[in-house]
């Protein structure tokens, strides 16, 4: 009886985590230092298929299959040659290409394409009620498969919106609602999908930076305008089914997706306001710590203009983030033991620095550049403190062969991902040390990839428009491919490294003091205290 | 003899030396030397008047055939625009027929400002 409670308890956990998984932001162009927008994903799910391939154009006239579930174990890597949609993936139904497809970076959430379309995801919930009613709609594009096929078919922000907007309306929603925020360099389209038919998108303005935790967020409503689409009928819809009483504003997010309410959602969300925007000062969160705040649409804003420009740094230190300095600081935690270690699992508050991350992607789209030097991604595995970022073009000819390969189930040293997760796991040794070496072999180095990716778009830039289209992508592929090669080489080295030096459970062999010395103290003099 | 012409050939280098450096100092001192340096989202773009010259220094990231244009552009908003030359990529020179002043160059900066930003927003 006690093994099955405990499993039980085990398996709720893991629910429990998946369900609160990704984190995502979009950044307005003018709200970005570069001019360009920015969208991030960390993919956090604990089990998300961890490798990235390049999907080739397709031809117009060519047979596309819509498959749902069709993930894990899958084989994209000679898609659409080898149809491999895993043990779980089901061919629900096809349509013919009408034209040909665009290229673009396929992962489990695939997010860019050789146009500089790019996007991202967060899974959402629903109450019992809303999950109950909607679940009677449920349709036959998943996130994943309408991805696809939008970067497939748009070459604009506007026009994967009104792509994934027009599948949910035709053929419906399946699986958790979700927010994706979809940008082209232009613009950034906030979209949500709810289940059954029921989507909405809004045009987020150009100085404006946006951010999604797991919880839907869409909480306003605007018919006849060019910055707001939605499902046709979603008054009448929520009317006749009793998701809305007809009374007070229609908040879609409410309506149709209002689970999440808990710290570990509104907790990011918080961190990210107090951090970002100088005006929100509130301390909401301390007036009903761990309680469910009930009206988190009124208590933040859907989006804010930033007091400082947004750069790719920006995005990879809120992506970072433990709660720092706060009440909720990760590295004050017992779970985070005497050198702050908060990649351990569980953790007590949710912060956007998980342990279990896939991948942390942010695209960075400058529109005055030509499309195939625009469509460019920072990629790296793992949790985003520990890891480091690599430039990726959509219009690459390759990737890197240590992109398309592994599974989190058996060691690959051939492996992006296991190459980062020894680094990451070597750092859980001895975290308040590890994270400052890592900091410092990688920090410079992203500084001087930052100066260099931008010189090499330039020069590709050029190289385009004086004809010399081919080369310049081989100029993106060989440049990429090298910085993914280099990083993947420098994390090899350093995960011996780190281990080397945390051996015996000192660092080089000398002792190593708690981070906060005191506070742990009276942590390990409390514990002792208990009944043996 | 021979020295006395010695003396002369000298005295005439002397003279012809001065000429052409209070010549050169004359023109220096009629022209302003300015410069103005600005950032635009990541992209340095660099101003310098000399006299009725003015060099555009930018990142290169545009096309052989852009260059003309942005050249006209540019020389559009220059008062008293008379020619250009892009000697190397990233620099374009630009030549009015007259001496710009303080007030002028200032001028043609914002305005070349202008069109930038509008060429990348």
């Amino acid at each position: 009886m006690k093994k099955i409670v405990i499993t039980a308890l085990l398996i709720a956990c893991i629910a429990v985590q998946s369900v609160f998984a990704c984190f995502i932001t979009g950044v307005g162009r003018l709200a970005s230092a570069d001019g360009s927008t920015m969208t991030s994903h960390t993919c956090d799910s604990a089990s998300d298929d961890l490798r990235l391939w390049l999907i080739p154009s397709m031809a117009e006239g060519t047979e596309r299959e819509v498959v749902v579930d069709g993930r894990k174990d899958a084989d994209f890597s000679n898609f659409p040659e080898v149809k491999d949609y895993g043990a779980r993936g089901i061919v629900l139904d096809s349509y013919i290409n009408d034209k040909d497809t665009y290229q673009y970076l396929h992962a489990m959430y695939s997010f860019a394409n050789e146009k500089g379309v790019t996007m991202n995801e967060s899974t959402c919930g629903w109450t019992k009620a809303q999950r109950e009613t909607l679940a009677a709609y449920e349709g036959i594009w998943d996130c994943y498969m309408l991805q696809d096929a939008a970067l497939e078919n748009a070459a604009t922000a506007k026009e994967a919106v009104d792509f994934m907007g027009a599948k949910i309306t035709e053929q419906g929603w399946n699986g958790w609602p979700e927010c994706i925020v979809v940008a082209d360099g232009t613009d950034v389209w906030v979209f949500e999908a709810y289940g059954g038919h029921m989507w909405c998108a809004f045009k987020l303005p150009d100085d404006a930076f946006f951010f999604c935790a797991n919880r839907c967020r869409i909480d306003f409503w605007e018919e006849d305008s060019d910055t707001y689409l939605s499902a046709p009928n979603m008054k009448e819809f929520a009317l006749e089914t009793g998701l809305w009483n007809g009374e007070g504003e229609f908040r879609p997010c409410q309506v149709f997706a209002a689970g999440n309410y808990s710290f570990n959602c509104i907790g990011r969300e918080w961190r990210v306001l107090v951090t970002l925007e100088s005006d929100y000062t509130a301390d909401v969160i301390g007036k009903d710590e761990l309680a469910y705040c009930e009206t988190p649409d009124d208590t933040f804003p859907l989006y804010f203009t930033p007091y400082e420009k947004i750069t790719v740094g920006t995005i990879a230190r809120i992506c970072s983030d433990n709660y720092e300095g706060t009440k909720y600081d990760g590295t004050k935690s017992a779970y985070a033991g005497m050198h702050g270690n908060v990649l351990s699992v569980p953790y007590e508050y949710r912060p956007t620095n998980v342990p279990q991350c896939t991948y942390f992607q942010i695209s960075n789209v400058k529109a005055w550049l030509p499309e195939e030097a625009r469509c460019l991604v920072w990629f790296g595995w793992g949790a985003p403190s520990t890891t480091y970022l690599t430039p990726v073009f959509a219009s690459q000819t390759e990737l890197a062969p240590h992109f398309g390969v592994g599974t989190r189930y058996e060691y690959d040293p051939n492996s992006g991902w296991w190459n980062e997760a020894l680094v990451q796991t070597a750092a859980t040794l001895n975290y308040a040390d590890a994270i400052e070496v890592i900091k410092s072999v990688r920090d410079p180095l992203m500084e001087a990839q930052y100066e260099a990716t931008f010189a090499i778009q330039n020069q590709a830039a050029k190289m385009i428009k004086n004809g010399q289209r081919d080369e310049a992508i081989k100029l993106l592929t060989t440049y990429a491919n090298y910085q993914a090669e280099m990083w993947f080489d420098l994390y090899g080295d350093l995960s011996e490294e780190l281990l080397a030096r945390y051996v015996v459970g000192r660092v080089n062999m000398k002792s190593s003091p708690a981070l906060h010395k005191d506070w742990w103290k009276e942590v390990v003099s409390a514990v002792s205290a208990l009944d043996k | 003899m021979k020295r006395a012409k010695t003396i002369t050939i000298l005295a005439i280098l002397l003279v012809v030396l001065c000429l052409t450096s209070c010549s050169t100092t004359w023109k220096k001192t009629q022209g302003l030397n300015a410069e103005v340096a600005y950032r635009l989202v990541g992209y340095d773009y660099i101003f310098s008047l000399d006299g009725n010259e003015v060099t555009f220094k930018y990142v290169d990231a545009v096309g052989d055939d852009e260059v003309p244009v942005i050249a006209a552009a540019l020389m559009g908003v220059l008062p008293g625009a008379v020619g250009y030359e892009a000697p190397i990529g990233g620099t374009i020179v630009l030549r009015a027929k007259a001496n710009l002043t303080e007030v002028q160059f200032n001028e043609f900066v914002a305005a070349a400002q202008a069109l930038i930003y509008d060429t990348i927003y």
